[in-house]
């Protein structure tokens, strides 16, 4: 388990998903297994795809437009 | 002069009058259903929940059977609240004195969609999203856009005049109602346009602009069976761009300086103060590997035919980067906007002071502020919400947003929204008293910078009803007070809501 930040961890690198530190889950503890949480991820990312196409016929990033990179400050890891 | 300060209770002759007036099988007093329609999202005095439970629902499904419903409440004096997708910010669906809970979801159908008007009539428990989902193989959309837009209806959207995330581009709940039809408290039916009786016609000088006095009434002064909507072409292109300042004096800025660039495809300009940027970095995904150095965002997006949209993109980044602003990138750009559609969905979790998480709910309190109170009006309002935590210990402060709040314009007053979070098991009479007076403290502030007490949630609760007659101190409040009156003389719909109660009391106003 890596310590992202004061209270966020970061239990699994291939899934990339950041969690509260457990020591501070006492009163709510939770246990998601990893499948489930790949799950979540997966479908909140086809959920926003879907909202996106719900709104608009196409979706263009500021990358394709101007001079700037793709991925913002700190935000290079996907 | 009729009162309504007891209102009576319903009795087994009220309930067998209903059933005769629109079947059994829309009237239900079975627990589940009236439990289900007793409270709204926000913060709630949880440990009070039997003050407010509804004694009768009934679930009309036309114009007829509401006017029906409302002759009865009248003839025995009994209160009726109307409700649509109970996701409202400001306790409107909440059954202040129980009564009769008027359920519109039923009257769910879409009566014409007309192409060459553009123009399509809906009965008021439709959703957005599914009536975007029927029109979208014909090209156009109805751009109504509340952060519920998946759960909330049409008619509570008419009944809050709602305010739209990308109404910047397109207008709010009130820019896109071309028309109503509306049940006045005591049965009478009647159409209601900009004048005159068009249906269709979005602009009259024929007669009272009759139409926007029953938007944003809170039911309160009748109940909406049928809209006639605005339909706009389905935007070929959208684009969402985050920026992120070093400071927030840099960010509030650049909001001015984009949301009067003049650009026709800008839908939104969303500014981040710095406690909003520290709880995301705290505990949203996309904002956590931010650097600190961001002290603040302000996010934008653009829609319209895909030619315009990417020329405005390069404009809006020129204006961004020139007054200190840094992309940060297009998987957060994109991703974040596209859950802004969809804040409800969000599962809520706040923390105590020592960081510990408990589950809360979300009090989003609101306020439209003009441009130069936006700094000044943070500050206090953090100021009295970090008081209130600092002594009672179960509310967490979740940041500021600023929303550019006008039709077709980023400029003039913004939505000004501090998000809070609730340990709703935690509530008890003391700490609910508390709540309430920093929700009083909050809307003080509010008018004291020269704002209005509500942009888009209304003026409801507790907190913000009793400052109501304040704010239209000029003469508005007692002319609410006669219209309410003139139209509902038994006080029988949504009574007490917007502070009217005091319409049945001759007394002067004062809080």
């Amino acid at each position: 388990m890596k310590q992202v930040r004061k209270g966020v961890v970061l239990r699994r690198e291939d899934l990339h998903v950041f969690e509260v530190d457990p020591s501070l889950m006492t009163r709510v503890p939770q246990d998601v297994s990893d499948a489930e949480q790949a799950r979540i991820v997966r479908n909140r990312w086809e959920y926003l795809d879907w909202m996106h196409r719900h709104f608009a016929q196409r979706t263009i990033l500021l990358s394709e437009v101007a001079d700037v990179p793709a991925h913002g400050p700190g935000h290079g890891h996907s | 002069m009729a009162t309504l300060t007891v209102p009576n209770p319903v009795t087994d002759k009220v309930i067998t009058a209903l059933e005769q007036a629109i079947g059994k099988e829309k009237v239900r007093t079975d627990l589940g259903a009236r439990i289900a329609r007793t409270r709204v999202p926000a913060p709630f005095p949880v440990h009070r929940f039997a003050d407010y439970m509804p004694d009768v629902v009934v679930l009309p499904e036309s114009a007829e059977e509401v006017s029906a419903i409302l002759r009865i409440a009248n003839q025995f004096r009994v209160p009726v609240v109307p409700r649509a997708g109970g996701t409202g910010l400001a306790d409107g669906a909440v059954p202040l004195h129980k009564g009769i809970l008027l359920d519109i979801k039923k009257m769910n159908k879409i009566l014409e969609l007309d192409l060459v008007n553009r123009t399509v009539t809906v009965q008021p428990g439709l959703n957005m999203l599914k009536l975007n989902e029927y029109l979208a193989p014909y090209g156009v959309f109805y751009p109504d856009d509340p952060a519920s837009y998946p759960v909330s209806i049409i008619g509570g959207r008419i009944g809050t005049s709602g305010w739209s995330l990308i109404g910047s581009r397109y207008g709010h709940t009130r820019d896109l109602v071309i028309s109503l039809q509306v049940v006045l408290p005591t049965g009478e039916i009647v159409r209601l346009s900009d004048g005159g009786g068009a249906p269709k016609v979005r602009k009259a000088s024929t007669g009272y602009n009759l139409k926007q006095l029953f938007i944003g009434t809170q039911g309160t002064l009748g109940v909406v069976t049928e809209a006639t909507l605005e339909l706009f072409p389905k935007p070929e292109a959208e684009l969402a761009a985050f920026f992120g300042y070093e400071s927030f004096e840099d960010a509030y800025r650049s909001t001015g300086a984009l949301s009067t660039s003049g650009l026709g495809t800008l839908a939104a300009v969303i500014l981040f103060d710095e406690r909003k940027v520290d709880y995301l970095r705290r505990d949203d995904e996309a904002y956590i590997p931010l650097p600190e150095r961001i002290k603040a965002v302000v996010a934008t997006a653009l829609y319209g035919v895909e030619e315009e949209v990417r020329a405005a993109a390069n404009r809006l980044f020129r204006i961004a980067k020139e007054t200190g602003g840094e992309y940060l990138g297009d998987e957060l750009s994109a991703g974040d906007w596209a859950s802004r559609h969809d804040r409800y969905a969000t599962p809520l979790h706040g923390r105590l002071p020592d960081g510990t998480v408990v589950p809360m709910s979300w009090h989003c309190e609101d306020a439209a502020i003009i441009y130069s109170e936006l700094p000044a009006i943070k500050q206090k309002w953090h100021e009295i919400t970090d008081r209130y935590i600092q002594k009672y210990g179960i509310f967490d402060n979740w940041g500021m947003f600023f929303y550019s709040n006008n039709p077709y314009k980023g400029w003039g007053d913004y939505l000004v929204e501090i998000d809070i979070g609730i340990w709703e098991q935690a509530l008890n009479e003391e700490t609910w008293q508390a709540w309430v007076n920093l929700k009083r403290e909050i809307t003080q502030a509010t008018l004291e910078h020269q704002g209005s007490i509500s942009a888009c949630h209304g003026a409801c609760r507790e907190g913000d009803a009793e400052f109501i007659p304040v704010e239209l101190r000029e003469g508005g409040f007692e002319l609410m007070k006669k219209i309410k009156r003139l139209l509902d003389p038994n006080n029988i719909l949504n009574p007490s809501k917007n502070y009217l109660h005091l319409a049945y009391i001759d007394e002067e106003v004062g809080v």
